[in-house]
């Protein structure tokens, strides 16, 4: 028999609780992000290696720079509906199971994928047109 | 390109198993069934004359016969393919071995269901590989740490080695996980599996799903309408386009398509233009962070296409290929040569993809190192580029042959 390293486990995917029903579901159609209204968040740290997979997750799903305005989170043309719990935590459902949760630290954000990753997000600044 | 090579566990064909055992079929894998089939399903074309020409049987014969030889061993080829079915079951004894306990996980894994692996089948002078679809679902041996630490104790007396015997049948070509890629890949999906010991004993009987199962518990298929690259759609009007890109990234920039662009395309909006690539030499080459966005518009200023990148401190391939499958589900098309390449959804015209090389499909995900040699030094990982881009496929058909 040859003898060979053993790769990465693949992930297992959690089950994360849907938000509350009522909401309209905006995943068949594509949203503009309000052009004033929320703050937008990025991933902070970007050059971090550590940060590498997490941001990678992010970025698959439109959440490496974001919209937060109040419980809509517009990820690229994507209105995702968060439900908010203790704490300030904010809980994202994303695509195939996959969920996020959004969790104030003090004066920044961490955003965490059920899935095991997390990375920290920062207010972005303005942007050198502005 | 540093990906982790794929992991090539041999088959151990004819391995001879204690009465224990014996119940299972102690049968020579039919490799050239095997392929067979996988030609079948897939209408992945076999030149049967070819074949037949190389063949033992009219190798055997001499040169004055071998004309005859050919034809009847074509024939008898031919017969073969027109009989495969996805009906037909294979056994198969594969050597493998289980992994460490993942204690974060509480469980073991088998080493042939981990992504990546595949069994080698030599048939007709060509190697098919063999992957499982319901591979994930076998693969965890779960198990509470203190009786973990009792069965790590037996697996190490084993060497960590086990034969895995395999009952399976072909289901079709290619691999769903996106992580066995390159020609004759025979997707099978398993009907039961058992490890054993060198004596023959039962080390652990792993769950099996049948593969549709399997497929609906993990993620839906893929829906082009719904499809979104970081967030981002086609068929969307490109003012709101650019707002939202002026909002997310800042300055936006409209340009026309260019001459050689796509029938159909007038122009395009651009975020960062050239910025996610390194270019040898350049003075200050993007850093990772850095984001790009291209979209295409027809002439109703409508987006057609839309292309993502992000540059990103050195992440494995494992990693982009697990997160894009998370999101997108089962491949439709895979291409790892110079990087990674992944594909969903239906075919599109070859002009429209970012890579050539890669899947022609509406959706598609590439993963590349960003090489900047000359600046980066030997002791730096390189960079990583991913890049993503959703094409309007129905649109493109439409305008393909104007």
């Amino acid at each position: 028999m040859g003898r060979y390293a053993i790769r990465t486990m693949p992930l297992f995917l959690a089950a994360t609780a849907l938000a509350a029903c009522g909401h309209k579901d905006d995943a068949t159609q594509a949203t503009a992000a309000p052009s004033r209204a929320g703050q937008v968040w990025e991933a902070d740290h970007a050059e971090d290696r550590a940060n590498a997979p997490a941001t990678l997750v992010a970025f698959v799903n439109g959440l490496h720079v974001v919209v937060l305005d109040g419980d809509d989170a517009y990820a690229g043309m994507t209105r995702l509906h968060a439900t908010s719990g203790a704490d300030g935590k904010r809980t994202i459902p994303l695509a195939n199971g996959l969920g996020a949760e959004l969790v104030p630290v003090g004066d920044v954000m961490e955003l965490r994928f059920s899935s095991g990753e997390s990375l920290p997000l920062r207010k972005q600044p303005p942007h050198a047109s502005e | 390109m540093r990906l982790t090579p794929i992991t090539i566990v041999r088959v151990a064909l004819g391995l001879l198993l204690t009465a224990a055992a014996a119940r299972a079929q102690d049968a020579q894998l039919d490799s050239a069934l095997v392929a067979l089939t996988y030609h079948k399903l897939t209408g992945d074309a076999l030149d049967v004359n070819a074949v037949a020409a190389q063949s033992e049987a009219v190798r055997r014969v001499s040169e004055f016969d071998r004309r005859d030889a050919t034809a009847a061993e074509a024939a008898r080829i031919q017969a073969r393919l027109a009989g495969a079915t996805a009906a037909h079951e294979f056994f198969v004894r594969v050597d493998d071995e289980i992994s460490q306990y993942d204690h974060d996980r509480g469980e073991f894994s088998v080493g042939l269901f981990q992504p990546g692996y595949y069994v080698p089948v030599q048939a007709f002078g060509q190697e098919y590989r063999l992957v499982f679809a319901n591979a994930e679902r076998a693969r965890p041996i779960p198990m509470p740490k203190e009786q973990a630490r009792a069965f790590d104790a037996k697996l190490q007396s084993l060497g960590r080695r086990v034969t895995n015997e395999i009952r399976f049948r072909i289901v079709g070509g290619g691999d769903p996980a996106g992580a066995v890629t390159g020609p004759r890949v025979v997707r099978a999906e398993l009907l039961g599996v058992r490890l054993l010991d060198r004596a023959g004993q039962v080390v652990y009987t792993p769950t099996i799903a049948p593969v549709t199962a399997a497929a609906a518990a993990a993620t839906p298929a893929f829906d082009a309408a719904r499809a979104d690259v970081a967030g981002f759609r086609v068929g969307v009007k490109a003012k709101e386009l650019e707002g939202t890109l002026r909002r997310l990234f800042g300055p936006v920039t409209r340009g026309s398509a260019g001459s050689n662009a796509f029938p159909g395309y007038a122009a395009t909006l651009v975020v960062n233009d050239m910025g996610c690539m390194s270019l040898p030499g350049r003075r200050r080459n993007p850093t990772p962070g850095a984001v790009c966005v291209t979209a295409f518009l027809d002439g109703d200023d409508v987006v057609r296409a839309i292309r993502v990148e992000r540059l990103f401190p050195w992440v494995d391939a494992e990693v982009f290929r697990r997160a894009l499958v998370q999101k997108y589900g089962p491949v439709a098309g895979a291409e790892s040569g110079s990087g990674m390449s992944l594909g969903w959804g239906p075919a599109v015209d070859a002009r429209l993809v970012y890579d050539r090389s890669g899947p022609h499909t509406a959706l598609t995900a590439h993963w590349t190192e960003d090489d900047d040699f000359m600046s980066r030094g030997l002791n730096r990982a390189a960079d990583v580029r991913v890049v993503l881009q959703l094409v309007d496929a129905e649109w493109a058909t439409a305008h393909a042959t104007r």
